[in-house]
């Protein structure tokens, strides 16, 4: 049975991991656009100079040493035929496959700002070749803009304010990091940025960029009048699952491409995982609907079932927050419990003992069963502890393998 | 127990007793190491506190303080000043209950049996009567006075007893203690929950608790013991399980309380309790030497040669000895009392009495001793032991081993023995010391216990190594007992030391480990000590001596590390005293207690690295004498 | 493979766990008499949670069949091996992204306690040897068992 996966990042490497484990005589084709494998959460480090292409990977090399196992990379693929269970790339040549799982990723959308298109130092940061043009317009570069204040941009700013550079943010929300955090938790991290030097503009939109007459950006026009000088823009305004190379009116599309929760398309021995399918675009989504995939193409019914995607995991300028479900109760029926000290901030939203939400500031420690308990709505018996006490010792219970399960609070 | 031995033994230095036990059908100490092996990490720091219902409190990266605010410091402090202080307590009761005995000896006119030793403590002690018992009585009386005295009164006799240099540099440094008990009873209340806090302050009283423990419950307590029982005399002794006859009525005896047996020992070979014990069918009493009281006999073996059958063993070592079944009856009168012989009594009909409440066994019957008149007392335990000989022998097996133990143990050594051996003066050992035929002088003293490598493992190979370097070694304790029963305590243990300490032992006819006696004896060396270091005329802390308690076992024996401390020795533990926890606790005693006292507290596990920073300390103090 | 059984109602909470685990994983390894107990760089994988009728209840690694961790891992430090069934942390690759702390189900994982960058990971102390923990317990409320895993 010959595989073929297109995208080689969480999802694409997920499945082929599996299914090189699933059975000795399997034959697997990966096909990506990118060269190598890396981590594109961790590409604000290669910015910022602390690692490389290479000290960026989450693969390890031995998963292709099998020869059971192939790799066409730095090809992007250009059409698919599924009626020949083929796939065209870019330099003409056809791929076979038996079946064929598309985990091709998203890719970063440039906002419909004026001025923006076609300029030399206006960047998005979603590939090696993003980061490697950053860091070489920074490299001469004094001042930054960055354009949205959610993960992917203070990723940027963290890298850029290493680096030297006076760095802008502007941000539409009344605060950065507006889709996960608080208030008090997100002006934490902005009182750290200005303490480094960084300028905040937060109810504000970006409405023209201006360029020079050799294509470099140089002013950027804010709603509220203000311009901003820079020479490098960053903008991190979403992703759209890169879906281009899929012909008209063949797969049934949503926001990416649709899959039940085998992660098959609407076309037999066709399945998509990862950002593709526009799920949920966290990391460890795309690793499970890999393996899910990956064992359905093989012939294991398997579902995916963590559709759970609320939950953020934030480490820069040296604060560390975890931020899982709601961030804001959304009226006054929740309560929001807040404990606060001078270093550590912890609030938990939660109505007749379920739990909504929860943010961890400065002390993260063995808080992940909250990602369970929030997901499945258990509820806690908030009489008889403080909930900010709660740990999994209340919901302890072990099986005779040794697993942990959850037991149910009466 | 059935047939598969499944449970192990802890090694023994003694490989004879280590077999005898491991052949035992009884649960023994040496059994129990192994169930009790996993140890807590916060006791052995120091840092776990239960002085309050707000504990147990532990010290962790993330609980640097107990509920009340006591930092690690604090709580090793606290709980190594309570251990100081009970373990003062032991030995101050011990010489409480030893001048009561001269009191009540002196007023019976009972004879003394040391004369010269009366006069020199009444000499020291400002003492003058003609009459030797209301001299004897005097100077119980002054001793008891100091013990009484509250803790703001300075003790009197400790300029007197206290060598001179050593006493102004404790005058100086303001740790003159005040009265024993007082003492004691001072260091219990400020380790109390939420009172002092200030380390220093809590060591610099472990320092006064160890002077007072020094002088009286050490020192004083040998002096005064030699005038009712008689000074040692330089003498060989056979020792180990082989001592005993089970030809005889055997009794017991455990504790450190010497005077308390003063009658007992004569009486039972007198010719109408030997004719009690010929009607039951034995041949006569005898005595068997346990735990310090057994050295302090064997000590004095001079004076009661018959009724003393030998010093069996250690405390570790009792177990053992009763389980030979040669046992009768077990006296006990202090420590080491182990509960563990309550069900070894049980199982080999062996009748137990207690004369002294504070070493009460659950199964022994207790008569209090009484320091008027101790006739019936000894009446009762003649008639219980006859008693016992004649329901138990019928019954048990027994097995006593006569390859345990040594014949030829040179005992009876003490400041004055040894001295009076020397030509009556210190100069020829002086004079060996300046040659370098002895490099130096080190004291293995203190107790026995299991877990430094094992029973007496680690005092016997330290021992070994030291006599190797041609450093003599100086014994008193349960440490003895070690040393004695495999041998080292002999003449012919001059084998294994160097080729200078090997010639010397040689041509005196002594082995190059002295026999002192008990633990109590550590108070002798601390004479003998004090005698050179007065003819060489320095401090002690420049002499080329050390001392290791290797195998320290109990509270007492770190009563006796402070007097240590306090004399400015160099004192070698090999396992930390719960103290580790606490940097600043550690810091002081054993970098800072230089510049204090001029002592030192050494904390080494390895055998060899401990010898090698022995004898450097030696080395060092030879170079600065100019010898 | 093996895998660390628990029976809570043994534990007694004594963390003698907790210090060997500490002792063993400490900048070099050292015996319980001087583990350094003031210093915040000393951390056990393992821990000690109070559930609510205030009985402790050890809370230990499962290295999971199914670990989340691994699921989470962006940078490829958290993975599980096929053949001793353990998961295993790779300090080099960790971006300290703070993401398996997170999803770990159980709330077993922490970082370290001074720089935060490392992550406390149980290793089975080795593949080979007797977890140190385990070897603490003086209730055996903590044992060894052998599970099909994989």
């Amino acid at each position: 049975m010959k595989y073929v996966i297109i995208g080689a990042g969480a999802a694409g490497i997920s499945a082929a991991k599996t299914l090189l484990d699933f059975d000795e005589k399997n034959q697997i084709v990966l096909i990506s656009e990118d060269e190598k494998a890396y981590s594109r959460c961790m590409l604000h480090f290669v910015i910022a100079g602390k690692r490389d292409i290479d000290t960026i990977s989450f693969v390890d090399e031995k998963l292709f040493d099998s020869d059971r196992i192939s790799w066409i990379s730095g090809k992007k693929v250009t059409e698919l035929i599924f009626v020949e269970r083929e796939v065209v790339l870019e330099d003409k040549s056809h791929v076979s496959y038996d079946k064929l799982l598309i985990a091709a990723g998203a890719n970063a959308v440039i906002p419909p700002i004026k001025g923006m298109e076609h300029s030399k130092n206006v960047f998005v940061l979603r590939n090696i070749g993003d980061a490697n043009a950053i860091r070489e317009v920074a490299s001469f570069a004094k001042r930054a803009v960055i354009i949205g204040a959610g993960l992917v941009g203070l990723d940027a700013a963290s890298a850029l304010l290493s680096l030297g550079l006076e760095v802008t943010v502007v941000e539409m929300a009344d605060r950065i990091l507006s889709l996960q955090l608080d208030s008090y938790s997100a002006s934490q991290y902005q009182r750290v940025m200005e303490d480094m030097g960084a300028v905040i503009y937060t109810g504000v939109s970006v409405v023209e960029v201006k360029q020079n007459r050799n294509g470099f950006v140089e002013t950027v026009h804010l709603n509220n009048g203000a311009v901003l000088e820079c020479d490098l823009v960053v903008t991190a305004a979403g992703v759209r699952p890169n879906t281009i190379f899929i012909p008209d009116n063949s797969l049934e599309m949503n926001r990416g491409i649709q899959v039940n929760d085998c992660m098959q398309t609407s076309i037999p021995d066709v399945f998509a995982a990862g950002d593709v399918t526009g799920i949920t675009g966290i990391w460890p989504a795309a690793t499970k609907q890999g393996k899910i995939a990956a064992y359905n193409m093989a012939g294991k019914d398997e579902h995916f079932d963590d559709y759970f995607s609320a939950k953020n995991a934030i480490h820069l300028f040296g604060i560390g927050t975890v931020a899982i479900g709601m961030p804001v109760a959304p009226d006054n029926s929740y309560v929001e419990a807040v404990w606060k000290n001078d270093a550590v901030y912890k609030k938990i939203i939660y109505k007749d003992g379920i739990v909504y939400g929860i943010i961890l500031q400065n002390d993260v420690s063995r808080s992940g069963f909250w990602t369970r308990v929030i997901k499945e709505k258990w509820k806690i018996n908030t009489s008889v502890k403080n909930i900010f006490d709660v740990t999994y010792a209340d919901f302890f219970c072990i099986n005779e393998e040794g697993e942990y399960t959850f037991r149910q609070q009466p | 127990m059935s047939n598969q031995k499944i449970c192990s033994t802890c090694q023994s230095a003694d490989t004879i007793l280590q077999e005898f036990i491991a052949n035992l059908d009884v649960d023994t100490s040496h059994h129990r190491v192994e169930t009790q092996k996993l140890k807590c990490g916060f006791g052995l720091q120091g840092v776990c506190c239960r002085l309050c219902s707000n504990g147990p409190c532990r010290i962790t990266p993330s609980s640097p303080k107990g509920v009340c605010g006591a930092t690690a410091d604090t709580i090793v402090a606290r709980n190594f000043l309570r251990a100081v202080a009970a373990g003062s307590g032991c030995y101050i009761h011990i010489v409480e209950n030893t001048a009561r005995n001269l009191k009540a000896f002196s007023s019976k006119n009972k004879e003394i049996k040391s004369e010269a030793t009366l006069n020199k403590l009444a000499d020291l002690f400002g003492v003058n009567a003609e009459n030797i018992n209301e001299r004897a009585e005097l100077v119980a009386d002054k001793v008891l006075a100091d013990l009484y005295k509250p803790s703001f009164d300075k003790m009197e006799l400790v300029e007197q007893l206290a060598y001179r240099p050593r006493y102004e540099k404790w005058k100086e440094m303001g740790i003159l203690p005040g009265g024993a008990k007082s003492e004691v009873f001072d260091g219990v209340v400020k380790t109390s929950t939420n009172l002092s806090s200030d380390p220093v302050n809590m060591l610099l009283h472990c320092l006064r608790l160890g002077i007072s423990t020094g002088l009286y419950g050490l020192t004083l307590t040998n002096l005064l013991n030699d005038v009712m029982l008689g000074a040692p005399v330089l003498r060989k002794a056979s020792v180990g399980l082989r001592v005993i006859d089970s030809g005889y009525i055997n009794i017991m005896i455990t504790g450190h309380q010497h005077s308390m047996f003063t009658y007992l020992q004569e009486r039972l070979v007198e010719e109408d309790i030997t004719k009690l014990a010929e009607k039951a069918g034995a041949k006569g009493f005898r005595l068997i030497g346990c735990t310090c009281v057994g050295q302090d006999l064997q000590l004095r073996g001079e004076h009661c040669q018959e009724v003393f059958s030998g010093h069996a063993g250690n405390n570790f070592t009792s177990e053992a000895v009763m389980a030979t079944g040669a046992i009768d009856l077990v006296v006990s009168e202090f420590n080491c009392t182990l509960p563990g012989i309550e069900p070894i009594a049980d199982k080999y009909k062996i009748k137990m009495i207690c004369i002294d409440d504070v070493a009460k066994k659950a199964n022994a019957e207790y008569i209090p001793y009484d320091y008027e008149d101790s006739t019936s007392l000894v009446e009762y335990i003649v008639k219980e032991a006859v008693t016992s000989y004649q329901d138990r022998r019928p019954l048990v097996e027994i097995n006593v081993s006569k390859e345990h133990g040594d014949d030829e143990v040179l005992t009876g050594v003490s400041e004055g023995s040894l001295k009076k051996f020397l030509g009556g003066s210190w100069k020829p050992l002086i004079d060996l010391l300046a040659s370098g035929k002895i490099k130096g002088i080190a004291g293995i003293v203190g107790c026995s216990n299991l877990t430094a490598k094992g029973h007496d493992v680690f005092t016997v190979e330290l021992a070994k190594e030291l006599i190797k370097r041609d450093i003599i070694v100086l014994s008193a304790g349960c440490s003895s007992g070690g040393l004695e029963n495999v041998g080292l305590m002999s003449a012919k243990a001059a084998q294994l030391a160097g080729e200078n300490l090997k010639s010397v032992c040689e041509a005196l006819g002594i082995p190059p480990v002295l026999n002192f006696g008990p633990c109590l004896a550590i108070g002798r060396l601390e004479m003998v000590a004090s005698e050179i270091a007065e003819e060489l005329n320095v401090d002690l802390p420049q002499l080329p001596l050390v001392l290791s308690a290797p195998q320290w076992l109990e509270e007492q024996a770190l009563a006796d590390g402070s007097f240590g401390l306090a004399l400015g020795l160099p004192l070698h533990l090999a396992l930390p005293p719960f103290t580790t926890g606490s940097k600043l606790v550690t810091q002081i005693l054993t970098e800072d207690m230089k510049a204090l006292t001029g002592g030192q507290l050494i904390i080494e596990g390895d055998v060899k690295r401990a010898a090698d920073q022995l004898e450097e300390i030696i080395v060092n103090r030879r170079k600065e004498l100019g010898l | 493979m093996k895998r660390i059984m628990i029976n809570k109602d043994l534990c007694y909470g004594c963390l003698s766990c907790s210090l060997a685990c500490m002792a063993e994983h400490g900048k070099e390894k050292t015996t319980l008499y001087h583990l350094d107990l003031e210093n915040k760089e000393n951390s056990s994988r393992n821990f000690i949670a109070l559930d609510s009728n205030n009985k402790p209840v050890p809370i230990f690694c499962r290295h999971c069949d199914e670990p989340e961790c691994v699921d989470a891992c962006i940078s490829g430090a958290m993975t599980k091996d096929k053949n001793t069934g353990l998961v295993t942390y790779n300090q080099e690759k960790c971006a300290s992204c703070y993401m398996c702390i997170m999803s770990c189900p159980y709330g077993v994982l922490k970082a370290d306690d001074s720089a935060r960058k490392i992550i406390m990971k149980c290793d089975f102390c080795g593949e080979n040897s007797m977890p140190k923990c385990v070897e603490s317990c003086p209730n055996q409320a903590i044992y060894l068992i052998e599970v099909n895993a994989i």
